[in-house]
């Protein structure tokens, strides 16, 4: 159903562009411009190209897996294919906007947070009934069992250690089928950002009045900020905090509330995300900020990402049993405080300086 | 006449710079077709007029935010307040110029929304009395002073959009089933033990004809629009949490005497739909109904008589919507400044009306 809309829009951009008169191109691309350029070549793209190699490399070491499931290395050399994929992953959902959004491509591969263990409870129902498994019925499936938090459980999680499992014709077919359409997702997601695809890389580049997704600069801008921000909450709030019931040495320690506990990727996941928020920043939006003379705020908020990022380099792995260790609470409150300097900057005085908004009717509530 | 004059140059001079980017800045000459509340760049609460081509033909300074409006005839326009706001006000829309303030209550608030009944001599709103803690339809006189002349139980907390059905006898009015208090301003009190539904009132003696809940107790049902068979449409708001594999619906039918259906659609268009939908319109043939996502940054249209999704499209911050008959076209209003049509022939498309860059529309577009 997706698929016609992009090529629709895009038609209706291109009979839009055709009819408003165009602004002249003048020689050297403003900083913006030049930011936004490189944000979407040195970033966005290569993001995505990452995530197609890395979902492929998974879908072929879990052939291997299941061809030769007795073979000790293969089971380690899938969950490192696995671990690859997902710190991709975990780098290029930061870019919620454009293709990402449509029919909401990320509930695909990732299912968080999952409280009721119901990725577990999904996939086990699946394997246990007897219902066709291919590419092609997992796309159409129930998100919780399409991507790399189902592959994560049978991969990784306790009930299912013994590499016995791999035996089985139906987990073997599970998992191929689930990394096929993991590494679908990551190819389409590519495509429609390709200029031989639908070209979503244009509608980023060519703000004006006839693109209706950004019909300013600004508009570009914000969706950057916004994708920043809302990243990052998600970072301190609900990565670092929910673990803790609220924040570290606040409530209850549930370590099972942690993102990825199965595969103790939890801490790796965020410095991943953390840093491609990061470079965002860094690349698509600090120049912006000192063309405007907001040299002093730029700085701030570079000081902010970098001393969050030294804050959460040395913290204790695994944090599914450092939670616990009352030893590691200073490290993790500091961490903590660090995500806290951190927001405000961004959430309140970055869009303040570049004059954007971070979306007015999706914060209404009425 | 003098006041008024006066009023505008103060406005109009104010206003200036909010529409200098606009283009053609047209205050006088063409009439106002829509109504549409909206943010300026510096955050402040304007009241608009449009004209057909989508060009504010006033712009009015307030000081709370204002949510839905309606003609009340063809020279006053009313804008209700926001809820847990305690004013609407009654714009004289030729001038452009505020010409009363209607309070509300003590102990009460407006939710926003309003109707004005068939004959035209009085003005429902959804109101929340929060000191004895019951929705009520608060009936006011068209007219200066604007008296406030009854009320009516909606048998709900959080009422939000009402309308008429065609008998003009009968109010629908959607009960989002959410305790607040205005202390607290929007916070939400009771999400355990919301208690949304959908009832039917008879006008003249306050009766409750039908009462409807919807399948999950935290789908909020805000918004409305009644075709003219009677059919109703309404669109939720989700405060289930954890919900995204198996997302509610969000989009319902209904018609006096029968089932409270959802749409059919997929769970990935729900989930599209990110648990909220902003506005409901449907087209003069009562055929096609629209539904507005800002969260979920699309539009959706949905087939009334085989109850289902259709397809949807990508429109960013988007929320108010109208259905234009003269175009036969839907209008929906977004917070990028931007009006645009879903044009359903040959083939629905999206075309691009206007811009006002320095407006951000706020939820409801409103045909006068």
């Amino acid at each position: 159903m997706l698929r016609p809309f992009t090529v629709l829009l895009a038609a209706a951009l291109t009979v839009l562009a055709a009819c408003s008169p165009k602004s002249t191109p003048s020689s050297a691309p403003s900083p913006t411009a030049a930011a936004l350029s490189k944000t979407a070549e040195n970033l966005i793209l290569p993001w995505h190209q990452a995530f197609v190699r890395d979902t492929s490399e998974l879908r072929q070491r879990l052939e291997s897996l299941c061809q030769n499931p007795s073979n000790p290395g293969e089971l380690e050399a899938s969950r490192e294919a696995w671990r690859n994929a997902m710190l991709s992953w975990q780098v290029l959902q930061v870019v919620n906007f454009g293709p990402i959004q449509e029919g909401n491509q990320a509930w695909r591969v990732q299912f968080w947070p999952d409280t009721h263990n119901r990725v577990g409870q999904k996939v086990e129902a699946l394997l246990e009934d007897e219902t066709p498994i291919d590419a092609a019925t997992m796309a159409q499936s129930n998100v919780l069992v399409q991507g790399l938090s189902a592959l994560e459980y049978v991969l990784f999680d306790p009930s299912r250690a013994a590499p016995a499992q791999f035996d089985n014709a139906r987990v073997c077919l599970f998992l191929q089928a689930a990394a096929a359409n993991t590494q679908a997702v990551a190819e389409q997601l590519l495509k429609e950002w390709s200029p031989e695809g639908s070209n979503y890389l244009e509608t980023f580049l060519s703000p004006g009045e006839g693109n209706l997704a950004f019909p300013e600069t600004n508009d570009v801008l914000a969706a950057l900020v916004s994708a920043i921000v809302t990243s990052m909450e998600k970072i301190k709030n609900k990565e670092l905090g929910e673990p803790f019931g609220g924040r570290p040495g606040a409530g209850r320690i549930n370590p099972y509330r942690l993102e990825l506990w199965r595969s103790q990727l939890s801490l790796p996941a965020m410095q991943a995300e953390l840093a491609a928020n990061e470079q965002l920043f860094a690349t698509g939006v600090q120049p912006v900020l000192e063309a405007q003379g907001q040299k002093d705020l730029a700085n701030r908020i570079t000081a902010a990402f970098k001393d969050s990022r030294e804050r959460l380099a040395p913290l204790p792995a695994p944090l599914f049993t450092q939670l616990q260790e009352p030893d590691a609470l200073p490290q993790l409150q500091a961490a903590w405080d660090s995500l806290g300097q951190l927001l405000p900057l961004l959430k309140t005085e970055l869009p303040t300086a570049l004059q954007v908004h971070l979306g007015f009717n999706s914060n209404d509530g009425d | 006449m003098t006041r008024i004059n006066r009023r505008r140059l103060l406005w109009g001079a104010g206003a200036g710079a909010v529409l200098a980017s606009v283009g053609a800045v047209r205050f006088t000459g063409s009439s106002t077709r829509f109504l549409s509340a909206a943010d300026d760049a510096d955050g402040g609460h304007c009241l608009l007029g449009l004209d057909a081509a989508g060009e504010p033909t006033y712009c009015l300074p307030v000081p709370y935010r204002a949510h839905e409006a309606r003609a009340l005839d063809d020279r006053l326009a009313i804008y209700f307040a926001r809820r847990p706001g305690r004013q609407c006000y009654v714009v004289e829309m030729r001038a452009g110029a505020l010409l009363a303030t209607l309070e509300a209550q003590p102990g009460e608030h407006f939710c926003g929304h309003g109707v004005v009944s068939a004959d035209g001599r009085h003005l429902f709103l959804t109101t929340y009395a929060f000191e004895r803690q019951m929705g009520v339809v608060a009936i006011h006189e068209t007219a200066p002073p604007f008296a406030r002349v009854g009320q009516i139980d909606t048998h709900g907390l959080d009422p939000h959009q009402l309308a008429l059905l065609p008998d003009g006898a009968t109010l629908v009015v959607a009960n989002g089933g959410i305790l607040t208090h205005p202390d607290s301003e929007r916070e939400m009190l009771n999400l355990d033990s919301m208690d949304p539904s959908l009832v039917y009132l008879q006008l003249d003696s306050g009766e409750l004809l039908e009462q409807l809940r919807p399948p999950h107790h935290q789908i909020s049902l805000r918004h409305l629009t009644v075709g003219a068979n009677g059919t109703v449409v309404i669109g939720a708001q989700d405060h289930a949490s954890g919900i995204e594999a198996n997302p509610h619906p969000l989009v319902f039918q209904h018609s006096r005497g029968g089932e409270l259906r959802p749409f059919d659609a997929t769970a990935s268009e729900w989930r599209q739909m990110n648990q909220y939908i902003a506005s409901m319109a449907l087209s003069a043939d009562g055929q096609v109904a629209l539904s507005t996502t800002p969260r979920g940054n699309c539009i959706s249209l949905w087939d009334m008589a085989g109850n289902r999704h259709i397809r949807s499209f990508p429109v960013r911050d988007v929320a108010g919507a109208s259905w234009v008959p003269k175009q036969d076209s839907f209008l929906v209003s977004n917070g990028l400044g931007q009006m645009v049509y879903l044009r359903l022939q040959p083939e629905p498309r999206l075309e691009l009306v206007s811009r006002s860059a320095s407006l951000r529309w706020d939820n409801h577009l409103i045909l006068v």
